[in-house]
């Protein structure tokens, strides 16, 4: 799944509203994700969707597909190289 | 270019009363009028050392200074040049004096030091004395989840829990405070090491991304959903506008990322690691704005026992969050104040905030035993939460209304006790310098306990 970012004015939007936002179907959202608040002051979320299914990156502002890496624990170490 | 040296010399009265002070416990006594090789300068700074009767095994009364045959003396030669060093002066032997500094502390060593001997260099009793122990002070421990009935064990109390504003991830089938023992417990035992009464959110978002809940990793969008529940449950279910029931709520963060190949490659305008529009990192800025303390560990990819995960790669390693602007981003120290050679230096990497670490903590210290018995609190992990506990500390009375996040993360900067002779600003390696909560509160006017004022970075 990769990150996007939707804009409502009006409070979270629905997944329905992200979905026809980004122009993909609303199957192609990750449904228990949902909407997440990231700056509500700007009216800004974040909904999960199919990397196959993602828009493509030509629109200005960016609005994704952004990286959902991996992350880990900042410790026991492993195997250090000395 | 003089070079110390230490050298053999055969008895006389001058060394045998140098040997004698030492053994009494005396200030040395002046060695000028010793017979010194030609060439060699005597250090009447350091006592002779008797070195026994002329046998191969000398008995052991013959260190006695006045029966020693010889004895060892420092000095100093001019020389053009290391291979210029003879090897003996007038038929003297001279052995090299070279600098030596204890082993820097890596992983799989033992713990240095224990909780208590970290409490005693942030001067927690003090801290408590002036009422800063993080009482009505949330902290959200953003890791693998909390274990209570280890924490309690280990504390020998109960810690304060909120159980209610926790957070549950997806797929994790364990409630609040019953996760597995592990590195989620190990950062709540650090983080209460300073502030013993603040009370524990549980933010497992290093479980949430596994079937059944992986204890050890996640992906950053479950990252993403724990903050913007915590910017909800701060802005709504406690918001300090509304039924105030914190006065402060700081986040601990012992996670992130070993290496750039984890992520989009360099360029995209999708990729985390040095994106401050990457939506994780916009999401840090509008908890920052909202109040919260936001603490970030550095990293585990310091150029003298890098983690295996960092692939050899030890430059530029503080990156995506831990090198956020409005984050406080923590280096590691043992108890013996020296870097430990695994934690990450800066500068951070290209695009973010550059002066990262910001601060440096204590780590590998035998403290919630979460590893098993014996085994340290470790990595920038565990100095990330001891950080956190200074801030809650200091939220007890430094008040959200005088002191914004960005105060105090500034006051934590210029506060550190340097770490280095001369230290004066930032330094990739301890950031400026090691943590010092005392410091703080005297700057904050809640407390008047430093003892260490002279030693302030400017």
């Amino acid at each position: 799944m990769a990150l996007m970012t939707v804009t409502s004015s009006n409070g979270p939007p629905t997944l329905a509203e992200a979905a026809a936002q980004l122009g993909v179907a609303v199957e192609d959202l990750n449904e228990s994700y949902g909407v997440v608040p990231i700056d509500p002051d700007k009216r800004l979320y974040s909904v999960e969707v199919r990397e196959d299914r993602a828009p493509p990156t030509t629109e200005q502002p960016y609005r994704g597909p952004y990286s959902n890496p991996p992350i880990a624990p900042f410790g026991p170490i492993e195997g250090d190289k000395k | 270019m003089r070079i110390p040296v230490i050298v053999v010399l055969p008895k006389q009265e001058p060394l045998q009363e140098s040997a004698a002070a030492g053994l009494e416990g005396k200030a040395p006594t002046d060695l000028s009028r010793a017979r010194a090789p030609s060439g060699i300068t005597l250090d009447s700074n350091f006592v002779a050392v008797p070195l026994g009767g002329a046998a191969a095994k000398p008995a052991l009364e013959s260190f006695a200074p006045e029966r020693s045959e010889s004895f060892a003396v420092r000095g100093f030669l001019d020389a053009e040049s290391p291979e210029a060093i003879p090897t003996t002066a007038d038929g003297n032997p001279l052995f090299a004096d070279p600098r030596i500094e204890p082993f820097i502390t890596c992983g799989g060593a033992p713990p240095v030091g224990d909780a208590a001997a970290v409490a005693a260099k942030l001067n927690v009793a003090a801290l408590a004395a002036q009422g800063l122990s993080g009482d009505g002070v949330a902290i959200a421990v953003m890791d693998t989840g909390i274990n209570l009935p280890h924490l309690t064990a280990k504390l020998g109390f109960a810690p304060k829990f909120d159980a209610a504003n926790s957070w549950s991830a997806p797929g994790v089938p364990t409630a609040p405070g019953a996760h597995p023992v592990g590195h989620g417990t190990m950062c709540a035992f650090d983080a209460l090491i300073a502030a013993p009464k603040a009370t524990l959110l549980d933010f497992p978002i290093l479980r949430g991304s596994a079937p059944g809940g992986s204890v050890m990793g996640g992906f950053l969008s479950v990252a993403l959903m724990g903050f913007a529940q915590l910017l909800v449950n701060w802005g709504v279910a406690f918001s300090p506008t509304g039924a105030r029931k914190y006065k402060a709520l700081v986040s601990t963060n012992s996670w992130g990322i070993f290496h750039p190949s984890w992520d989009f490659p360099a360029g995209h305008p999708g990729r985390f690691l040095d994106n401050p529009n990457h939506p994780f990192n916009v999401v840090v800025s509008t908890l920052a704005r909202a109040g919260a303390d936001i603490v970030f560990a550095a990293g585990n990819c310091g150029t003298d026992c890098a983690d295996g995960r960092c692939q050899g790669r030890t430059r530029h390693t503080i990156m995506g969050a831990s090198a956020h602007s409005e984050v406080l981003t923590i280096a590691g120290c043992d108890t013996t104040d020296k870097r430990v050679g695994y934690s990450s230096q800066g500068p951070s990497i290209p695009g973010m905030y550059q002066e990262k670490p910001d601060v440096t903590a204590y780590t590998h210290f035998k403290g919630s035993e979460a590893f098993g018995v014996g085994s340290p609190d470790s990595g920038t992990s565990a100095a990330c939460p001891v950080a956190a506990g200074c801030v809650a500390a200091l939220r007890t009375k430094a008040a959200l209304s005088s002191v914004a996040p960005s105060v105090m993360i500034q006051t934590l900067r210029q506060s550190a006790r340097a770490a280095l002779a001369g230290q004066r600003g930032w330094n990739s390696d301890y950031g400026f310098g090691i943590i010092d909560p005392a410091a703080a509160a005297t700057s904050f006017g809640v407390a008047a306990v430093s003892e260490r004022a002279e030693e302030r970075v400017s």
